[in-house]
């Protein structure tokens, strides 16, 4: 039986808090070596949806402080908001790049969908250095990928407060 | 008739015309030249009194007709007290900083209103310069840098020291994009309602204690942040005014320093620091804005501190003289000029456009009154600026307060003005009439002569004025004949040859034409004969019309005897005004009597083709046969009189001496000569009074018989009273030196019947009779038998029972 070519594929990892532009850079110097497909996997966060699962959190408005119930599917709104946030980035910076970028989210926690992701490709995993602290990581190592980690700490959420 | 009956009423040749004879030692070319105004010097002194008066009201009124050069008198009697006057302020026009609607009026000395506005120019020069330079400085950027990083570290402080709080007691601080939520958060994750559930009730009831806690603090710092911005804007406001008066302070104290003695002008410079400094944000916009429509421009921006020059007397070394040709509202008191943006129609006070009035203000304006009444709501504006004492600067629509679209309300300017009005008597006396208000405010009425008094003086003081105008209006010289000519034909305008015509575009047009002429016929000089050519000419081209009716009466289409005698019918003489030329003519005039009540009927009244002055002329002449004949009976008579081929209107009671003619030829059963023509207006005791026109109308008639042939036996009949207005054509006066023609002159209707019928008119006897066969006489006779018959009537009509 012939065996079957797999195609290659750089995948940057990247979550809420990744700076994203550090690893775009260090895709990028694969790709000038290594051809192949791009695509950014977002790592969805759980944590919104593990807070409105509580029945006592509330989300604090920062206009006048008003504290509204934080609900599952307000927590599903935020998520999408962050996805739809780095999606934007990472679009912004394969058009500055002149390449495509497929841009896929999955759960951290949804080990199904990430396994049906790495199937038929050769995958390279370009990764911020804290992601190997979370498990995702070891998913990701368990299923044959090449990962590169780029040092790289979260980036803090500042305070949603601008200067005027 | 006898010879001798007339010969009392004949006009010697002499007296029909009489000849100017200037002093054989009058000198034309060594003449002093006459001054430009004489016989004026009533309205002279009145317009210098006006002009001269310092006190309210004493505004003039000039009064006299189009040509008299009244606007020369006023201009050149003006300016010689402007220079007296002094010149007045500048005034200005500046932004009104706390209320931008009413802009401030700002009076400097003259000249020193241009000197502020340059100086207003450099300073936004200097500032738009400066401003920017101080915003974009190391030192600006270092401070603003500071208050920054102050304001971060607070609102950081606030965040961190909460996110720590909150580690401490394992909760998560998550940002939303709108918000904040406190979450457990153990061993660096966020847990759900699942690991919530497996923790100890103690650590479950740990943890909604402490977000309950942190939700209050967290709040309470959400609070506090708007707090931190509003503090950072403050710094940050403050560090501006701070840059920007530091900016401008330098150029602004120098500027201060220089206006210090003007207190007013020194509070508006405060009020421009002031400003500056209140709006130095707007002033650090040195790149273009996306929508740069929706914020002032750096040109709006400075364009705040402009100043708008409303009246400027820099260079001026008198009080100014306007005279306005063209008195509209907005040319008058001033107009607010808006201009087009995105649209839309906008203004400010830099759109604020003074008018004539205060462009005279301290000094005179020259008006046209005829213009400034058919201006719409001119005159009321213009009285009501007099009466206040002040211009405000307004839309009609605004003053008259049909607009309510806010605009400008630019703060009133005092005005000094004295008015000028340059009118016709007619409107003079409608507005003192009909315009209460109109006599407070022109107390000085400067009254034109029409003419002057044909003195020796005045005659040699006219001819000067007459070469006097040839030089000014660079003409031929005119000789010693020419102006003589020229001076008898001034006679003749005046309809009098006791006075001179003061009628100056008349003047100047007759000596403009006889110098082309003169050209024509390539003489160095005007001759008598060249002003006669002009004279002439200008008849022919005026003539049309005069030609076509004697045209008509040649061709018997108007019915016009000039020989034979007619009971009931008698020649008038009619005047057409064409306004640049009028000419006379005969028409016929006839009447019929019978036995009547008393009344005689004016057909051309009855037809409304008759004017009130006809009308009362016709009811005087009624009136005179029944006070003059059979006192003592009823008058019986009816009696009609009509202008014959007449189809327009007729005026005046200039033909009132034929008409009465007419009706005593009717009643007297005596025909009337239809060589002569009458004219002359009569009263009710028969005086024969004087008329106008009658130059016109004796040349109107002499032409007509000239045309069918001058006998000896024509003439005219004209009053007494109007022998001395006799300046008549040297062809006329030339047929009745040679006897083909006569003007006779009467005082009392039965002189112009004598003439008329060639029988004598019989005065009433101590008898109380006239004497018998006179004229007189057959009238009252046949006024009795009318008597008698109508007595008669009435007896039998009482008879048969009727009314």
């Amino acid at each position: 039986m012939a065996k079957t070519e797999m195609r290659l594929r750089i995948v940057i990892a990247v979550t809420e808090t990744t700076p994203v532009a550090r690893l775009w850079e260090a895709a990028l110097r694969l790709l000038r070596d290594t051809p192949a497909e791009l695509t950014a996997l977002y790592v969805q966060d759980d944590r919104w949806r593990r807070a409105a699962s509580l029945p006592f959190t509330r989300e604090i408005l920062r206009s006048g402080g008003v504290a509204i119930e934080f609900t599952q599917q307000r927590a599903e709104q935020v998520s999408r908001e962050r996805a739809a946030r780095v999606q934007e980035l990472v679009q912004k910076l394969a058009a500055e790049s002149n390449l495509k970028a497929a841009f896929e989210i999955l759960s951290e926690s949804d080990a199904e969908r990430l396994r049906e992701f790495i199937g038929s490709y050769e995958n390279i995993l370009v990764a911020p250095s804290f992601i190997s602290t979370r498990p995702i990581f070891a998913m990701l190592s368990e299923m044959n990928c090449r990962i590169e980690l780029v040092e790289a700490e979260e980036e803090e959420e500042r305070p949603a407060y601008t200067l005027p | 008739m006898a010879a001798d009956a007339t010969q009392q009423y004949h006009v010697q040749p002499d007296a029909l015309r009489r000849l100017c004879s200037l002093p054989a030692d009058f000198e034309r070319d060594g003449a002093e030249p006459a001054a430009p105004y004489i016989g004026q010097q009533r309205a002279i002194d009145a317009i210098r009194f006006g002009i001269d008066m310092r006190k309210d009201g004493y505004n003039i009124y000039v009064l006299g007709p189009i040509g008299s050069n009244r606007h020369d008198l006023v201009e050149s009697l003006v300016a010689e007290q402007a220079k007296a006057r002094g010149v007045p302020p500048d005034w200005c026009y500046v932004n009104n900083f706390s209320n931008p609607e009413r802009p401030q009026a700002l009076r400097f000395p003259a000249g020193k209103g241009r000197e502020f506005r340059e100086d207003m120019r450099d300073l936004i020069g200097e500032m738009q310069l400066a401003i920017p330079a101080a915003f974009e400085g190391d030192d600006y950027r270092n401070q603003l840098r500071a208050i920054e990083e102050d304001t971060k570290s607070q609102v950081e402080e606030q965040w961190e020291s909460l996110n720590e709080r909150a580690a401490e007691e394992d909760i998560g601080v998550l940002q939303t994009p709108t918000g904040y939520v406190l979450a457990p958060n153990i061993d660096g994750k966020v847990i759900g309602d699942k690991e919530f559930k497996k923790l100890p009730e103690e650590k479950r009831t740990e943890i909604e204690a402490a977000i309950e806690r942190l939700s209050e603090e967290l709040q309470a710092r959400v609070e506090m942040m708007p707090k931190l911005r509003k503090a950072h804007r403050e710094r940050v406001k403050a560090l501006n005014e701070e840059v920007t008066e530091h900016a401008v302070s330098v150029q602004l104290a120098d500027l201060k320093e220089k206006y210090r003695s003007m207190p007013e002008v020194a509070a508006y410079l405060d009020d421009v620091q002031a400003n500056i400094i209140r709006n130095a944000e707007d002033f650090q916009q040195t790149e273009p804005q996306a929508l740069p429509f929706l914020s002032r421009d750096s040109e709006q921006l400075y364009s705040q501190y402009e100043v708008n020059l409303v009246v400027d007397n820099a260079g001026a070394d008198k009080a100014p003289v306007v005279y306005e040709s063209n008195p509209n509202y907005p040319n008058i008191i001033g107009r607010i000029e808006h201009k087009a943006e995105m649209g839309a129609l906008v203004t400010d006070f830099r759109l604020v456009r003074s008018g004539a009035l205060l462009q005279a203000n301290g000094g005179y304006l020259i008006l046209d009154t005829r213009r400034v009444l058919s201006r719409p709501f001119v005159w009321e504006a213009l009285k009501q600026a007099l009466f206040a004492k002040k211009v405000r600067i307004e839309s009609p629509g605004e003053s008259l307060g049909f607009v309510s679209t806010a605009t400008l309300k630019p703060e009133p300017i005092p005005i000094d003005a004295r008015i000028i009005l340059i009118g016709e008597r007619w409107l003079y006396y409608l507005l003192c009439h009909y315009d209460i208000e109109f006599g407070s405010l022109f107390k000085v009425a400067a009254d034109l002569d029409d003419d002057l008094e044909r003195s020796d003086d005045n005659v040699e003081q006219y001819a000067r004025l007459v070469l006097r105008q040839a030089k000014e209006l660079e003409l031929l010289p005119l000789n010693t004949a020419a102006i003589q000519r020229v001076i008898e034909e001034r006679a003749r305008q005046a309809e009098d040859s006791e006075r001179l015509s003061m009628h100056m575009s008349s003047l100047d047009d007759l000596i403009e034409q006889a110098d082309y002429w003169a050209r024509q016929r390539g003489g160095s000089e005007v001759d008598a004969e060249d002003v006669e050519k002009a004279l002439s000419e200008r008849r022919r081209r005026f003539g049309r019309l005069q030609s076509r009716i004697i045209d008509a009466i040649k061709r018997g289409t108007l019915l016009i005897d000039t020989s034979g005698e007619c009971i009931g019918q008698v020649n008038g003489l009619s005047v057409t005004d064409l306004g640049e030329y009028r000419y006379g003519h005969p028409v016929r005039i006839t009447a019929t009597t019978r036995v009547g009540t008393g009344d005689v009927v004016d057909i051309e009244r009855e037809v409304e083709l008759g004017g009130a002055i006809h009308s009362k002329g016709m009811m005087i002449l009624s009136s005179a046969l029944s006070a003059r004949y059979a006192p003592d009976l009823p008058l019986s008579l009816h009696g009609s009189v009509v202008f014959e081929q007449s189809y327009g209107g007729v005026e005046g009671d200039s033909a009132s001496v034929a008409e009465l003619s007419a009706l005593l030829s009717s009643l007297s059963r005596l025909p009337i000569r239809q060589n002569i023509a009458v004219t002359g207006s009569v009263n009710q005791l028969g005086r024969v009074q004087a008329v106008g026109g009658v130059n016109e109308k004796i040349e109107g008639f002499f032409d007509v018989c000239r045309e069918r042939g001058l006998d000896g036996s024509h003439g005219v009949i004209i009053p007494q009273d109007n022998v001395k207005h006799l300046m008549l054509r040297e062809d006329v006066v030339d047929a009745v030196r040679r006897d083909e023609f006569r003007v006779f002159a009467v005082r009392h209707i039965d002189e112009a019947i004598t003439i008329l019928t060639g029988e004598r008119a019989g005065e009433r006897g101590e008898d109380g009779n006239f004497p018998a066969g006179s004229v007189n006489a057959l009238v009252e006779s046949q006024l009795i038998e009318y008597a008698t018959a109508r007595k008669s009537f009435a007896r039998e009509a009482t008879k048969n029972g009727e009314d």
